[in-house]
């Protein structure tokens, strides 16, 4: 177990690596003059001189590369040509409101997916399993901005039950400061106690929430569905079954758990999708996340900001990932590695 | 009533290939056709903007007076022209790499198989993000960018493929006759290879649809007056709560169009390959 | 067998209740504060540099020596922190004679030797709108009411004092605090508001002046105001239509339906001093050639563009300037939208057919530039040529057309001035610049330099003399082809019915406060 670790680890670290190079050649290639977007306003050419010397775009590009490489292993992103902060900063108290778009919209999309691909095996090949497996094959083929904009044109524009856009609708600055400042809106509100707030939050996270789960269901429900209509196959189910117990009763109280794995591996593919699904999500739904920031960025050329987000999110995605390796094990003991 | 669903999955998959060749004839035929044909070509007409679907505009007109319904089939061509660029150009970039990596040493194969995976590594549309922003916003730079992040599947078809087939008796036995490594790539693995790449290309022109339309409607992708479904949405992001038709229509055909890719190409695993399922 | 649905019905209908169940929160708001939701915080708390949205807190804070009402006819000079003014017959000597009794908040008196102070001050730390005391020589004091400035050229020094930005008169106090404070949020003025407290990007916090010299004249005035930075759009919409704010910025054209059908919200567009155009590259091919420039202003349809695109937003433009500007005349003709003509203005430029390509940068968040440019695309077509459209956002889109090597043939500007004379426009953008800042046009004409600098003196002097000379600068331009000139914006104001005393001043983009109160 623990050499399996080792070697996880190490090969992550491995990755990561090439990953950064990647991103660095890739954002070396970005049109525009970063010195010149730097000084701004009225650079003289000494003073386009100087930039270039700060932002190291004077040395050679291998010079350029190796300190980039030193200084991400030290997290000095670098500072934003265009918001003028420090990157790691930015994406620090950005990444808050990105963190709890995705967990919610990842704990919806589990929930919701499982429910819906466990009914579909039991009642396979029925009008039930049809349906779902037809929801499904809507849920992998609708793009996540049109939906999102559907959902704003019935819920805000027709039935008027749900904001357009935003975070909150923002009475929080008024005369509350919460006791609690994790960054995490929904959780703040509910530690401090301030059940309007939440419920307004509640609001607001649900139509972004509900696209962005929306975009990963039918991959769940097709991978919890074959999961378990292959374990329904299996000598044990069939043996519960002569028991008399029913197969809604085999798949709630043990099938269900050899469906896990699969799922989870699928999981960890979502929520990539979803940390790409951010970019889109967030500009349609106003919402002050890292996908925001990454889209502006990426539409006024600030490098450093870019593979910053670019990095973070990798990074975050090997993580789960890695996660997700280490702890299979611990769901399913046969796998031994 | 079951029967009744099973006789329409039968003749679900028909009807996407049909609504798929629809969409390639019309998509071509429009320009002759519609009489709003101007339009695709960057026409405006203000003084009719805005206009809810009638029997003249079927899908209503946008806020600068164009036909959505010409440049929705229009906007299909560009669509379709990116999955299958897409497609193609992963094939050609993952393939070759993918057999090779299948009979070269472990060591190679080793060293190509990390690089792969670091690709993988990318949250899915981040990579093609970055690499359309810094290439310039185009519709054949969407291509590149989504192509570059998208080859490495074909990597691991190609090499699995490769691998199975390169421990097999009769590679053995031509092994033992004297033959050179590329000559069993192009006898061997590469006519092995085709169904299963077949089958991942034509999943992979839903995604490649999908991919594309995000980048457009960020505004990376297609540019005016080129048509796309993707740029034709963040067109009607200003006045979608007032004109719901301006999105509504190149949305829905988005949808119908990834939803037809997928059908066919499931229809296709199970036809030629009924044992193979690779979820993504 | 529909177990499934129910199950999924049901939780589907319990969760959309409890959503709609709170949907009618209300939080209540004292009467007393005013609440503005804007969209971005103030970068720079000082004064003498400050020169952007700062403008709305700052003209609360701080005062002129003069103000500059556009808003009456015929537009006036009031007097603010000084009385009076006078100046001698060769317009290099001014005389201020100043309000008595007055005290910064900070407690500091105010008197000439403040006044000096900040003049020089803002001349030496040479940024933001410190360009506009660059006539000025020395300023002296002649006793604690009277000051006195010697200029070395003649300009209208009352217009330069009235300027919107620079010419705030602010504590000498500021010399004592450190520039970390200074970063912190600091502000000592003599206006009816005083800065209570700032958080950084999300609100800053005024309170009244008690001992505001002007006195509080209005019972229901606002004893304080919450200036809260909310960069969504529609969270802005929500804070205006639940209560919460008074006063919304930039609320999105797609939304505004619905607020005015909203009782007790107000939705009206009133006259502004901004203007909106294009640039056209003299330097880059193939707009080095006139009869190209000349052929795209024919292809500009204004009359649809200001009708179709713009509506209650904008009016069509009769010159360089917005029309309602004093001094402003209508040049003699602008380049009218004539396809026809347009056709034989590129077969008089000689150019050849492959090399009629142009590329146009406009600020992609903009609907209205964007439709223009569609139009504006698909006319030039007609007419043989073929433009290129490269939307992008305003930091990027500058950057670019700044350098010659990257520079578009035509972009799209938006253009207000800092102070009140037409002479703004033609210093920013058309005079000789050796890098370009704002002169994206890349344009420079030794006349036109010379004609601009006499216009500025004359309009201490002469109005009609200057206005002439304005005029004809426009004609210069005009037949240069230098800028295509498209709307005169009316800009947006959306705030609560209940609100009154407001008034529209062009001169200054921002709210004055203290005449504002909520009868109840």
């Amino acid at each position: 177990m623990t050499r399996y670790l080792l070697k996880r680890v190490t090969y992550t670290f491995l990755i990561l690596i090439i990953v950064s190079s990647i991103t660095f050649l890739i954002a070396h290639w970005l049109p525009g003059d970063p010195a010149a977007l730097w000084v701004g306003d009225h650079p003289t050419k000494e003073q386009l001189e100087i930039a270039k010397k700060e932002l190291g775009l004077d040395r050679p590009i291998y010079k350029q590369y190796v300190s980039f490489l030193k200084k991400t292993l030290t997290l000095d992103l670098g500072v934003s040509l265009r918001t003028r902060q420090p990157v790691t900063a930015e994406i620090f108290h950005r990444s808050a409101a990105t963190f709890e778009l995705v967990f919610i919209s990842m704990f919806l999309a589990t929930l919701l997916g499982l429910f819906l691909g466990i009914k579909a095996a039991l009642y396979s090949n029925t009008k039930h399993d049809y349906l779902i497996r037809g929801f499904a094959y809507l849920g992998i083929s609708i793009p996540v901005f049109w939906l999102g904009m559907i959902l704003q044109l019935i819920f805000f524009g027709v039935l008027q039950w749900l904001p357009l856009q935003g975070r909150y609708s923002g009475f929080d600055l008024l005369n509350i400061d919460l006791p609690y400042n994790s960054g995490l809106f929904l959780l703040d509100a509910f530690l401090s106690a301030e059940w309007a707030l939440m419920l307004d939050g509640i609001r607001h996270i649900f139509l972004p929430a509900l696209t962005m789960a929306f975009g990963v269901l039918g991959i769940i429900i097709r991978t919890s569905r074959s999961a378990l209509i292959e374990t329904m196959s299996e000598p044990f189910f069939k043996t519960y079954l002569a028991y008399g117990l029913s197969p809604n009763e085999i798949a709630m109280s043990s099938a269900y758990k050899n469906t896990l794995i699969p799922v989870s591996t699928v999981a960890g593919l979502s929520f990539g999708l979803m940390l790409g699904g951010t970019f889109l999500v967030e500009s349609i739904f106003d919402w002050p996340g890292l996908g925001q920031f990454s889209v502006l960025s990426l539409l006024t050329n600030d490098f450093p900001a870019i593979i910053g987000v670019t990095l973070f999110y990798t990074f975050v995605y090997i993580l789960i990932n890695l996660i997700l390796d280490i702890i299979y094990p611990l769901i399913d003991p046969r796998i031994q590695r | 009533m079951i029967s009744h669903f099973i006789s329409l999955k039968k003749t679900i998959a028909p009807l996407a290939v049909v609504f798929l060749f629809a969409l390639i004839v019309f998509s071509l035929l429009i320009p002759f056709v519609s009489q709003y044909a101007e339009d695709i070509y960057g026409a405006v007409h203000f003084e009719r903007g805005g206009q809810p679907p009638s029997s003249r505009h079927w899908f209503g007109t946008d806020s600068a007076g164009r036909d959505m319904f010409t440049l929705t089939i229009r906007a299909g061509l560009s669509s379709l022209k990116v999955a299958f660029g897409v497609v193609f150009l992963s094939i050609l970039i993952g393939v070759p790499i993918g057999m090779l990596s299948g009979v070269s040493s472990r060591r190679t194969d080793e060293i190509i198989m990390r690089i792969t995976d670091a690709f993988l590594s990318f949250p899915p549309l981040i990579l093609p993000l970055i690499i359309t922003a810094a290439l310039g916003p185009s519709l054949n730079n969407v291509i590149i960018g989504i192509s570059v992040s998208w080859f490495p599947w074909y990597v691991r078809i190609a090499r699995a493929q490769a691998l199975i087939i390169k421990n097999t008796d009769y590679v053995s036995i031509s092994k033992s006759m004297g033959a050179g490594r590329f000559h069993i790539i192009r006898k061997h693995i590469f006519p092995n290879s085709a169904v299963p790449v077949i089958i991942q290309g034509t999943l992979d022109a839903g995604y490649a649809i999908l991919a594309a339309a995000g980048l457009s409607f960020i505004g990376l992708g297609a540019q005016h007056p080129e048509t796309e479904w993707g740029l034709l949405l963040t067109q009607s992001r200003a006045q979608f709560i007032n004109h719901w038709w301006e999105g509504f229509f190149p949305g829905l055909f988005i949808v119908l169009t990834v939803i037809s890719f997928n059908i066919i190409g499931d229809e296709l695993r199970s036809y030629l390959n009924p044992k193979e399922t690779t979820p993504r | 067998m529909t177990k499934v649905c129910n199950e999924i019905v049901v939780m589907g209908v319990i969760s959309l209740t409890v959503l709609m169940s709170i949907s009618c929160y209300h939080q209540k708001k004292p009467e007393d504060v005013f609440v503005i939701a804007t969209y971005d915080d103030v970068k720079d708390w000082d004064p003498g540099t400050a020169f952007s949205l700062e403008v709305l807190p700052m003209s609360n804070i701080y005062e002129p020596l003069l103000w500059y009402d556009a808003g009456s006819v015929p537009p006036k000079l009031l007097p603010a922190l000084a009385t009076s003014y006078s100046k001698s017959a060769d317009g290099l000597t001014w005389e201020f004679y100043l309000r008595e009794g007055v005290w910064f908040h900070d407690g500091i008196a105010f008197d000439s030797k403040a006044v000096k102070f900040v003049v020089d001050r803002n001349k030496r730390l040479y940024g933001g709108a410190s360009f506009i005391w660059s006539a000025v020589d020395s300023v002296s004091t002649n006793g604690p009411h009277k000051v006195i400035f010697n200029l070395s050229k003649p300009v209208p020094l009352d217009k330069v004092v009235s300027s919107q930005y620079g010419a705030w008169i602010y504590s000498p106090g500021i010399q004592g605090v450190s520039a970390d404070s200074l970063r912190q949020g600091y502000a000592s003025g003599t206006g009816p508001y005083k800065l209570k407290k700032w958080s950084k990007n999300k609100y800053i916090l005024l309170e009244d002046y008690k001992e505001y010299w002007g006195g509080w004249n209005r019972d229901d005035h606002f004893r304080s105001v919450l200036i809260k930075v909310v960069s969504e759009a529609s969270t802005r919409l929500q804070m205006i239509e639940s209560g919460l704010a008074d006063y919304s910025f930039l609320i999105p054209v797609q939304l505004l339906d619905r607020l005015k059908k909203n009782p007790s919200i107000s939705v009206s567009y009133h006259p502004s001093w901004i203007n909106h155009f294009y640039l056209l590259n003299t330097k880059k091919a193939p707009t080095n050639n006139i009869w190209v420039r000349r052929a795209i202003a024919a292809g500009m349809d204004r009359e649809t563009v200001s009708r179709y695109i713009y509506g209650d937003s904008g009016d069509e433009a009769k010159g360089l300037i917005p029309a309602n500007m004093p001094l402003f005349e209508a040049p003699d003709s602008l380049v009218s939208y004539d396809q026809e003509m347009g056709k034989k203005f590129i077969s008089r430029s000689r150019v050849g057919l492959n090399d009629l390509k142009l590329d146009l940068s406009y600020i992609s968040t903009s609907e209205e530039y964007r439709l223009t440019s569609f139009l504006w695309m698909d006319n030039l077509k007609k007419i043989g040529l073929d433009l290129d459209l490269k939307p992008g956002l305003w930091s990027s889109n500058w950057e670019r057309a700044k350098n010659l090597d990257t520079a578009p043939n035509i972009i799209s500007m938006a253009w207000w001035p800092t102070l009140s004379s037409p002479s703004d426009w033609f210093f920013g953008l058309y005079s000789t610049e050796e890098t370009p800042l704002f002169n994206l046009s890349h344009y420079s004409n030794s006349s036109v330099d010379s004609l601009l600098s006499e216009a500025w003196h004359q309009e201490s002097f002469s109005s009609d003399s200057s206005k002439k000379l304005y005029k004809t600068i426009q004609n210069i331009l005009i037949k240069d082809c230098v800028a295509v000139p498209v709307v005169d914006i009316n800009v947006q104001s959306v705030y609560k019915s209940n609100i009154t005393g407001l008034r529209s001043n062009p001169a200054y983009s921002t709210l004055l406060i203290y005449f504002l109160g909520r009868p109840s």
